[in-house]
């Protein structure tokens, strides 16, 4: 995870205002965020392999739910799992750092949150419990935790941060350009 | 958001959800710092009057310690001065004594000074009275006792008497007292209990008492500083202040009685009339309500000349009246009971009128639909003036119009028929005074008129009459011949 986060600041207010004088500019922008979200979820989709991460983990969910609280072990469908790996730009909840989402990736399948989370805060250990089992088979396949978007953040969201700044930076520019246009006349 | 999914989050924005959150975080604190501020206000408020009450308290005490210490120098002054001859030099020094005795031994000069006076006098010098009382230190130390109680006992025992110094400090030998020697006894008992004010002076008790005598004197110092500005106001107020109240009170005490007196009956006077008036109002303040209604109404709406009308209507009727009552005959019908009727019943219709108008104005009516209209001053444009909102005013003033009118036809009414009832009166007057006599008409053309209940006369004629005018005169010879015997007095009128 990356240590330095670029807090944008006044991406709704550049392009509402800016959608008066250029909203080429402003599709300009939007474009490069959906672009950045879009090659970061299907760097996340592509993580997920067709076959599941270990041999024991069915490909259908279990018939009769014994474990999750009753709903049983989900079935590792990657299709599924893939369909819900998706982007949002939705604000969502502001921290309490004043800060609020402007791209985020979602990964909404049971199987696929098992996946990303699952040994996260429990180490591997070498007990012969099945739960410290699963967690070496799957430290096995699929690497430490996290696994899927939160990896394909960690490993691009410097880069997509960049992207997304200087675009906006850009509009800002073209915005101010304008304003000094009318200011002009 | 999905409810339960892994959300990683790449981009990052402010919002400022969370800085209008924060600034109203930070007025809600700003208000409870003011709640803060102003309760803190309040409590030190509070704080200073109890520090001001409590200033106040140390003042008076400070001041009452200052006078007592005062009191006790000056006795001490005086004692030593009518004892020993001492200078101001040598007091100022004996005081300088006791006030370090009192640091010392944590004994206030209070009961140093008095002491020390006594040592004094009995002893002859104040440098025999200070030993003295270096002993009679210890020995109210060693025996628990107040220092006079000790002065007075080593003074009686300077004296032979050394009972109650042997009761206060047993550890003197018996032969010792018996020998009566105040040195050899003074040296035994400074032996057992010498120090032991001191060693009570170190104890908690005596660093309390030490304490409480720092704080004294405080107070004596803070008091004596207090003392010249009391001083001077003391004699500021009897000096000039009481002086020049009393000549402008002994100057003016007829006025100020006689301004006093008249400020009371005023004060009566105005009271008596704001109940009087209150009690009227609120007596009649169905009139009140009404006078103020009818009032409105009238300046509120276009009826006025109706009512002015109505007014110059029931003036002319008086006028009328006044006019009809010059004659004789009409002045006399006032005074019957038929025209009283007839006015009252005028100023009865009038007031039931009144009472009417008054009645409908304040009881509620039925709403009436609104319509805008041309306001009183003639302005079509206001088109805010509406008639219904004064429905029951102008209803009022319409019925008292009305009203008014009918009492003044009525009041003409009675008029003429005053008038036909006074000409009527008038013949029968007349008529009256006529009836007194016996009437008797005499020819062709004349009635035989009986007033009185009626009395017939026939006459009689004898003889022969040749002509009209000696028949009349025989006729009126037999009338009066007849009248003389059984009419008396008549009235003969011949036609």
């Amino acid at each position: 995870m990356a240590d330095e986060v670029i807090v944008l600041s006044g991406i709704k207010e550049t392009l509402d205002a800016l959608k008066e004088f250029d909203k080429d500019a402003v599709k300009r922008f939007k474009k490069v965020i959906n672009t950045e979200l879009a090659g970061a979820e299907r760097d996340a989709k592509n993580i997920i392999k067709d076959e599941p991460p270990m041999r024991g983990w069915r490909k259908a969910d279990a018939a009769k739910g014994r474990t999750r609280g009753g709903a049983g072990w989900p079935g590792w469908d990657a299709g599924e799992i893939k369909s819900k790996i998706t982007k949002t730009k939705v604000q969502g909840k502001v921290r309490g750092d004043y800060t609020t989402s402007a791209g985020s990736l979602l990964n909404k399948s049971a199987a696929g949150s098992i996946f990303e989370v699952a040994g996260r805060n429990t180490k591997t250990s070498a007990g012969r419990t099945s739960s410290a089992q699963f967690l070496r088979n799957l430290f096995i396949s699929g690497g430490k935790a996290s696994r899927v978007v939160w990896r394909v953040v960690d490993k691009d969201r410097a880069r997509i941060e960049e992207n997304v700044n200087r675009a906006l930076e850009q509009a800002k520019a073209d915005l101010q350009k304008h304003l000094e246009g009318e200011r002009g006349r | 958001m999905a409810v339960g999914a892994v959300v990683a989050r790449i981009l990052t924005q402010y919002s400022d959800k969370g800085s209008k959150a924060a600034q109203k975080d930070i007025k809600k604190l700003g208000t409870n710092i003011d709640k803060f501020a102003k309760k803190s206000a309040k409590a030190f408020g509070i704080a200073a009057l109890a520090t001001a009450a409590f200033a106040v308290k140390i003042g008076k005490d400070a001041v009452e310690a200052a006078m007592a210490d005062q009191k006790s120098q000056a006795l001490l002054a005086n004692s030593l001065r009518n004892t020993v001859g001492a200078t101001d030099g040598a007091i100022a020094g004996v005081e300088k004594h006791i006030t370090a005795l009192q640091k010392q031994f944590s004994v206030v000069d209070d009961e140093l000074r008095p002491a020390f006076g006594r040592l004094t006098a009995a002893f002859g010098s104040t440098t025999a009275a200070q030993e003295a009382m270096q002993i009679a230190l210890d020995v109210s130390a060693f025996a628990g006792v107040d220092l006079a109680t000790a002065t007075e006992a080593i003074i009686k025992a300077s004296k032979g008497q050394t009972k109650a110094l042997g009761n206060l400090v047993p550890g003197v030998s018996a032969a010792t007292l018996a020998t009566k020697d105040f040195g050899k006894i003074t040296d035994q008992v400074s032996k057992i209990v010498g120090g032991s004010a001191a060693t009570r002076a170190g104890t908690l008790e005596g660093k309390m008492a030490g304490l409480k005598i720092a704080f004294g004197e405080a107070m004596e110092t803070l008091g004596y500083a207090l003392l010249p500005v009391l001083e001077k106001f003391a004699t500021m107020l009897t000096t000039q202040i009481l002086p020049k109240v009393e000549a402008f009170v002994a100057l003016n005490k007829d006025k100020l009685a006689a301004g006093f007196a008249i400020a009371a009956e005023m004060a009566f006077k105005l009271l008596t009339t704001a109940i009087s008036f209150s009690d009227w109002c609120a007596n009649n303040m169905g009139i009140v309500k009404g006078m103020a209604a009818l009032i409105v109404g009238m300046f509120a709406i276009g009826r006025i000349a109706a009512f002015i009308l109505a007014i110059e209507g029931i003036i002319g009727v008086m006028k009328l009246l006044r006019t009809t009552a010059i004659g004789a005959a009409i002045a006399n019908a006032f005074a019957t009971s038929g025209v009283s009727i007839a006015l009252g019943a005028a100023a009865l219709a009038t007031v039931g009128i009144g009472a009417f108008a008054v009645k409908g104005m304040l009881e509620p009516t039925l709403p009436k639909e609104g319509k805008k209209t041309v306001s009183p001053r003639g302005n079509s444009n206001n088109r805010d003036f509406f008639t219904n909102p004064l429905g029951p005013a102008t209803d009022g003033l319409e019925n008292f119009t009305n009203g008014l009118n009918n009492a003044t036809k009525a009041a003409k009414k009675s008029v003429d028929q005053l008038i036909n009832e006074a000409a009527a009166k008038k013949n029968l007057e007349r008529q009256k005074m006529l009836s007194g006599s016996t009437s008797l008409a005499v020819g062709q053309g004349g009635k035989l008129y009986m007033p009185g209940g009626g009395r017939n006369v026939i006459v009689n004629v004898a003889g022969s009459v040749t002509t009209e005018g000696d028949l009349i005169t025989a006729i009126a010879n037999g009338l009066q011949r007849k009248g003389r015997r059984s009419l008396g007095n008549t009235n003969l009128l011949v036609e």
